[in-house]
């Protein structure tokens, strides 16, 4: 063993940590090298020195103790930075953010057509004037589809108020129609009862005109 | 009770009674160590104290993600040592000149005299023997004096006991650039210790 290699081995002989064999090559070594044995003890005395500064008592007796959190707390606790931003991480949220608005942006403006069988794809990050221009002849054609849609819903009605209207002018010409062969077929029958009766009368009459000419009565 | 079973118990229910205990029992377990470690590498006691409470509130938000739970040691190490690397980097970009700041830094005196102001009382004196807490003042600008990667090392080997695996592991590099760092951050704390003029000889072990 050389004095340079020694350096590390007298690290672990110094401090306990080196194997038998390695420990029995330092102390041979330091038995033969009185420059290598004057340093090894200049810095066990220097290691023995700084043992004099003894461990200091902090005097904090810190406690955790548990705190009722709300949940924007606990979200925050978990989301946020407990450091205060930096520059640099400044400048990474704010990109995070922006690539986040544009990624929002392009998937709003999004457009998928299916023609024929064959779908496509288009998105853009700012909404396309012709997406507004669209978007108002939607408008106008629903505005249209409605008048048309009230229009034909009135027509309706009407046609429906004058089928009820004709359907009842004729129920009640059938029924005035009725209540006149009625009355006729009644005063005809009161008509025949009339007849009938006159002439009953008169056969009555005739038969008692009949019987007092051949019945002679007493004289009182 | 291990950490490893804490953590079980914690993540078993985090929001009951029995999983928030279980986590200050590691916290009460751990703060001493954490304190320690943060102010050893940052040299500031305020600092120190802030970051031990950003150490655990970063571990009870991450604490379900550590895959190994019986390597919580490393990891917390790891915790505490990125945080102080980012206050030592935002230190860099936004330097406080705060007349608190000017004064622990001696930045003051030393517009006023000369650049040995700087240097501990006991360099100035070397035949004086030096107390315990003067010692700690001594160990804590030597700390501060050697590169940032070799003090990670020095304070999380000699202070913390962590085994050369385990920095490695923490830190995220091989053994051997872990052993390299410690020889170092220890050689060069030889140095400056012995241009200080603090030796054994110089300590005085208070009774």
């Amino acid at each position: 063993m050389t004095c340079d290699e020694l350096k590390i081995g007298l690290m672990d002989f110094l401090y306990n940590e080196s194997d038998t064999e390695a420990e029995r090559l330092v102390r041979a070594h330091l038995q033969n090298c009185p420059v290598c044995r004057g340093e090894y003890e200049a810095l066990s005395r220097t290691s023995l020195t700084l043992k004099a500064w003894e461990n200091e008592d902090p005097r904090l007796h810190l406690v955790f103790v548990k705190e009722s959190q709300s949940w924007l707390s606990a979200v925050k606790e978990k989301f946020l930075p407990a450091r205060a931003l930096g520059w640099g991480r400044l400048a990474g949220v704010a990109a995070g953010i922006a690539i986040g608005v544009l990624f929002i942006s392009a998937l709003l403006n999004t457009e998928i057509t299916y023609d024929n069988g064959n779908f496509a794809y288009r998105t853009s990050l700012l909404p396309r004037p012709t997406a507004t221009a669209d978007s108002q002849l939607v408008a106008q054609i629903r505005q249209e589809l409605n008048e048309k849609y009230q229009q034909m819903l009135f027509a309706g009605q009407q046609q429906q108020r004058d089928e009820l209207n004709r359907t009842l002018a004729k129920f009640a010409a059938e029924v005035d129609r009725q209540r006149q062969i009625d009355l006729m077929l009644v005063g005809r029958g009161l008509d025949e009862f009339q007849q009938h009766t006159n002439s009953r009368f008169e056969q009555n009459n005739e038969l008692l005109n009949q019987f007092l000419r051949n019945v002679k009565l007493p004289q009182k | 009770m291990t950490d490893g079973d804490l953590i079980h118990k914690f993540l078993h229910g985090p929001d009951s009674r029995e999983g928030v205990s279980a986590f200050n029992t590691l916290v009460w377990r751990w703060e001493k160590p954490m304190y320690n470690f943060i102010l050893r590498y940052l040299g500031k006691r305020d600092e120190a104290r802030d970051l031990t409470q950003q150490v655990f509130i970063k571990v009870y938000r991450n604490l379900a993600r550590l895959k190994d739970r019986e390597r919580f040691s490393p990891w917390i190490y790891q915790i505490a040592a990125n945080l102080c690397r980012d206050m030592i980097k935002q230190k860099r970009r936004r330097p406080s000149f705060s007349l608190e700041n000017l004064q622990e830094s001696g930045a003051l005196e030393e517009a006023a005299h000369a650049e040995l102001t700087l240097l501990p009382e006991a360099a100035l004196h070397p035949d004086r023997v030096v107390s315990r807490n003067e010692l700690k003042e001594i160990l804590e600008k030597a700390l501060q004096e050697i590169p940032e990667e070799q003090r990670l090392v020095v304070i999380m080997k000699e202070y913390q006991g962590l085994k050369f695996t385990e920095i490695a592991e923490a830190l995220g590099l091989s053994v051997n650039t872990i052993k390299s760092r410690m020889y170092y951050g220890l050689s060069a704390l030889k140095k400056i210790l012995a241009q200080w003029q603090i030796d054994e000889e110089a300590i005085l072990y208070d009774v």
